[in-house]
């Protein structure tokens, strides 16, 4: 399909802003939704609403086949099965049920490791089981990955840190900052060499959205993603979990349609996936979401991931050309996913974004929700552009000559 | 729009005059600004509740070091208490732009370091 027939399916990028066309740079944040997406979601409302897995009448029951058919849907997008998604609302909210489940067994001096790279919100949930159990963080400290041209993930930093109390290895898929795509399945196979009960939990915020992912293929207990990232609405996100362990673990949450029985005495849960969904779900943006699926499908993974990881070295090209610029992560395109992050001397991020504004250009700036990876940079903050299968060269050119612009007004 | 970027404002933000540090100030007081990762040390030298002098020093971006500028001439020459009583809509009106909602937080850093510095004297 063409970019440019893609694009007329993205209501929004007909906006002006500014008085100049949009050029949205900032699809790491959130992604722009197509009209399928947006009318699927209407026809949802206008004519199968209901509540789902409760009713015995007919639009019940179709609201029922929508949801259930949607999570079929999404969970063989990621290689897995219906049984192991679970919708939640999005990727942090999916990476807070994982730690509120695991930190059950979680003792006195035992350890959980992560990266210093993290997004906070798969950090910020292990630190605190960490503080509340006794519980040790031990944090990857990603030096190599740090300095330009050496993404490689330090696989031996990581063996020395596994021990015979490590019950947690918490990760991100790709860098919210780097760009750099992590060797999870490498990764996951020396952890589990080592002691395959420790629990692998992977932040896909944004993997899913950009490369093909397959839960099999990675080897890992747990996968985390946001439907908003990835052209599907706000408040509708997946977790996936391994099927054995699924079927183990106590819920997180309780409350209506999660149940098997309940008496006064006792409750028992329903099978997985139901038993982690308490309470009315978000029906329309499971339809929604995968009705976004469904259109990153018939685009093809691997074409959204080449689209924009080829955008991705063409913006890192052109930067480099500027002035003391500073790019974050690998230069090597095929090492990233579609986002390039960078500083340039003297001039603060905001600014940088506040000015490129002005011409109709989304960029993101600041920290990312990532202050400890921003502190090992020593930076105080940072620029960011991110693509989707609908942006261009020709976008990036113009973001290029419009920071060219922005730059004698700031210097 | 952004009007923050227009040129005699980007010339309040490249020459700041209240930038830099005091000898013995009266009080020292940092804000942060943890979205964005601005840092601004607010240095005041009070004398019988006159703010004889401030000065601002940090890493900030344009409308955090402009919104500092013009805040500190303005409590310059007044007293303790007028500068406790400046609300947010006298810094926003100081600065003459419309501000976006996130970046309130970059103007409104300095006023906050302002206020917990006047509150130590």
């Amino acid at each position: 399909m063409s970019t440019e027939k893609i694009r007329k399916d993205f209501p929004i990028l007909e906006r002006k802003i500014n008085g100049k066309p949009l050029v949205y740079l900032d699809n790491s944040a959130t992604s722009q939704k197509p009209k399928q997406v947006i009318e699927a979601m209407l026809n949802y409302y206008e004519k199968h609403n209901a509540n789902v897995h409760r009713g015995i009448h007919t639009l019940s029951d179709e609201a029922t086949h929508l949801y259930e058919d949607a999570r079929k849907t999404v969970a063989e997008f990621i290689g897995g099965k219906p049984e192991e998604l679970v919708f939640t609302k999005g990727t942090t909210d999916s990476l807070n049920a994982v730690a509120l489940m695991l930190q059950r067994d979680i003792k006195k001096g035992d350890e959980i490791i992560t990266t210093v790279v993290e997004h906070h919100s798969n950090f910020i949930p292990w630190q605190r089981i960490a503080e509340e159990k006794g519980a040790v963080l031990k944090v990857i400290s990603m030096k190599e990955s740090q300095r330009e041209g050496s993404p490689d993930f330090p696989m031996r930093q990581l063996k020395n840190l596994l021990s015979k109390k490590t019950k947690i290895v918490a990760l991100g898929h790709v860098s919210n900052v780097l760009g750099t795509v992590f060797p999870v399945t490498g990764i996951s196979r020396e952890v589990h060499k080592y002691n395959k009960d420790i629990k692998i939990v992977v932040d896909g915020a944004q993997s899913v959205p950009h490369i093909p992912v397959n839960v099999k293929k990675l080897g890992i207990d747990f996968l985390t993603f946001s439907g908003h990232k990835m052209l599907g609405p706000m408040g509708i996100g997946g977790l996936w979990i391994r099927e054995e362990l699924a079927e183990k673990l106590t819920p997180f949450s309780y409350g209506g349609g999660m149940i098997n029985k309940v008496s006064i005495e006792k409750s028992t849960w329903a099978a997985t996936p139901h038993k982690f969904e308490a309470g009315t779900p978000n029906v329309a943006g499971a339809v929604g979401l995968a009705e976004a699926v469904k259109y990153l499908e018939k685009i093809g993974m691997k074409e959204v991931k080449k689209h924009t990881q080829d955008l991705a070295a063409h913006a890192i090209k052109e930067l480099r050309v500027l002035e003391d610029v500073r790019i974050l992560g690998p230069l090597d395109a095929e090492k990233r996913a579609g986002l390039v992050s960078f500083v340039i001397e003297g001039v603060h991020a905001h600014d940088i974004a506040g000015v490129l504004d002005a011409k109709g250009i989304a960029i993101r700036a600041g920290q990312h929700c990532t202050a400890p990876l921003h502190k090992a940079l020593c930076l105080n903050a940072s620029a960011r552009v991110s693509f989707q299968i609908y942006n261009t060269k020709k976008e990036i050119d113009y973001f290029i000559e419009s920071l060219r612009e922005g730059l004698k007004l700031l210097r | 729009m952004d009007s923050i970027y227009k040129e005699e404002l980007l010339e309040t933000y490249k020459n700041p005059k209240h930038k830099g540090t005091i000898k013995n100030p009266t009080v020292i007081q940092q804000g942060e600004n943890p979205f964005c990762g601005d840092e601004v040390t607010l240095q005041l030298k009070v004398e019988k509740g006159i703010i004889k002098e401030a000065k601002f020093k940090g890493v900030a971006c344009a409308v955090s070091v402009i919104s500092s500028e013009k805040l500190l001439e303005f409590i310059e020459g007044r007293t303790v208490e007028d500068a406790l009583n400046l609300k947010q809509e006298n810094l926003l009106e100081l600065l003459g732009i419309t501000v976006s909602m996130t970046r309130l937080r970059c103007a409104t850093l300095v006023l906050t370091a302002l206020k917990k510095a006047l509150e130590k004297i």
